[in-house]
């Protein structure tokens, strides 16, 4: 699977990115074609869930995943934290911060995951798109807990950012249209969302390859000790992810994406909710680290890591 | 035409604050205020540009007022400069229709 990867064009549209980006280039994806694209992708990754979950129903692997991926979004954050204070010797508010965007999940991850993973044989189940959902917000509190401090904001505010933000609302909300519509009422509209979906992709992590790369040029806060917990947390992170869905029987490929979504880090939900609850925190930091570093981490070494590794507990 | 001498202040911020400093600047007497949207730039904490899928939106918040209303503003905004990043001008400006600010 490791030439599988390094090859693969989603990859390689990365690598490129992350190159154009290094090398000043002037290459540039609209803002807004970047925004359509990931709204497309949401989209097209919550009716593949929905799908499968009409397909296959309300399983024991549906909840017994839904209920480690919540327990590993409530209590990454916590280890995260300690390693980010102590060894990366940050303020608490950045820690708490920090380790919040850990314990959430980064859907680009989980994308390309499922991709390599199908292209290597080993498919995670659909229904981790409905895990994916549910990791996103409990980080988001414990991060709040740990910076011992009121949110800046009302906790209406912030709720309405936690549940309604836009990936939620297109996760969940094209996740139960795939699962009403079920896999007859999805083909219609397949060709829209199931033949491009790959190209799509492909271009968007050019786009996140320039927005890594740039990250990490252009920050001032990231020290060796922060850049080198940027790699062992997702890598620490991942590997009780996989343990965790093999103890609860997840199939291998399912259990590996078990660990990928412990392993990635959130640049997309997470910075919008801590830029409203903890104004304070410096997001050059949690986004240089989640973004233009453990991103890249993942998507270039810890997926086929993990998915390895899945393969060889089963 | 009567020009009449007032206040304009311009906050550059965080996209998501825009709500809070909306109901400070209000708080503070003005009538209202105006959001315009900024592309990039570079200060103290490096350089930033308009990045919407992550959020890292910075937009300027402009608002007209009385030097009453600017001072009041000035005092409540004052203790958030550092902790929220913001930068802070105020300008003299002339208007017409005095009363609509």
């Amino acid at each position: 699977m490791i030439l599988e990867t390094l090859t693969s064009p989603i990859i390689l549209f990365f690598v490129l990115g992350m190159f154009a980006g290094f090398t000043r280039s002037d290459l540039a994806i609209p803002e807004a074609m970047a925004k359509a694209m990931a709204i497309y992708l949401m989209v097209a990754i919550g009716l593949k869930g929905g799908v499968a979950i009409a397909e296959a129903g309300i399983t024991r692997d549906l909840l017994l995943a839904g209920a480690a991926g919540v327990g590993l979004s409530f209590l990454v954050p916590y280890p995260a934290f300690f390693l980010l204070t102590r060894i990366g010797r940050l303020a608490r508010v950045d820690a708490a911060a920090t380790a919040a965007h850990y314990g959430s999940v980064s859907l680009v991850t989980y994308i390309t995951a499922a991709e390599m993973f199908d292209a290597a044989g080993m498919p995670a189940a659909g229904f981790m798109v409905a895990v994916l959902a549910l990791m996103e917000g409990p980080a988001i509190i414990s991060g709040l807990s740990l910076a011992r401090k009121d949110s800046d904001s009302s906790r209406a505010e912030l709720l309405h950012e936690v549940l309604l933000n836009s990936s939620v609302v297109l996760l969940i909300g094209s996740m139960l249209i795939g699962y009403v519509a079920g896999p007859e009422g999805f083909a219609p509209i397949a060709p829209t969302f199931a033949v491009g979906y790959k190209g799509i992709l492909a271009l968007f992590l050019l786009d996140m390859g320039l927005l890594a790369s740039r990250r990490l040029r252009e920050t001032r806060t990231i020290t060796w000790r922060l850049a080198l917990l940027g790699i062992l947390m997702p890598a620490a992170n991942g590997i009780i992810g996989v343990v965790l869905g093999t103890l609860i029987g997840l199939e291998p490929g399912t259990a590996a994406i078990l660990g990928v979504l412990g392993a990635s880090a959130s640049y997309i939900a997470v910075p919008a909710a801590m830029r409203l609850a903890l104004p304070q925190a410096d997001p050059g930091i949690y986004l240089s680290m989640s973004l233009g570093i453990t991103f890249p981490f993942n998507v270039v070494v810890n997926i086929f890591f993990l998915s390895w590794l899945a393969g060889v507990l089963a | 035409m009567q020009l009449s001498k007032m206040k304009r202040v311009e906050i550059l911020l965080e996209e998501q604050l825009v709500p809070k400093l909306g109901r400070i600047v209000r708080e503070a007497g003005f009538s209202g205020h105006t959001v315009m949207p900024v592309l990039q730039g570079s200060g103290g904490g490096g350089a930033w540009q308009d990045e919407r899928l992550t959020g890292s939106s910075k937009v300027m918040l402009l608002a007209i007022g009385t030097a009453e209303d600017a001072g009041q503003l000035l005092e409540a905004i004052a203790p958030l400069l550092d902790s929220h990043r913001l930068l802070l001008t105020i300008g003299e400006v002339e208007v017409i229709r005095r009363e609509r600010f």
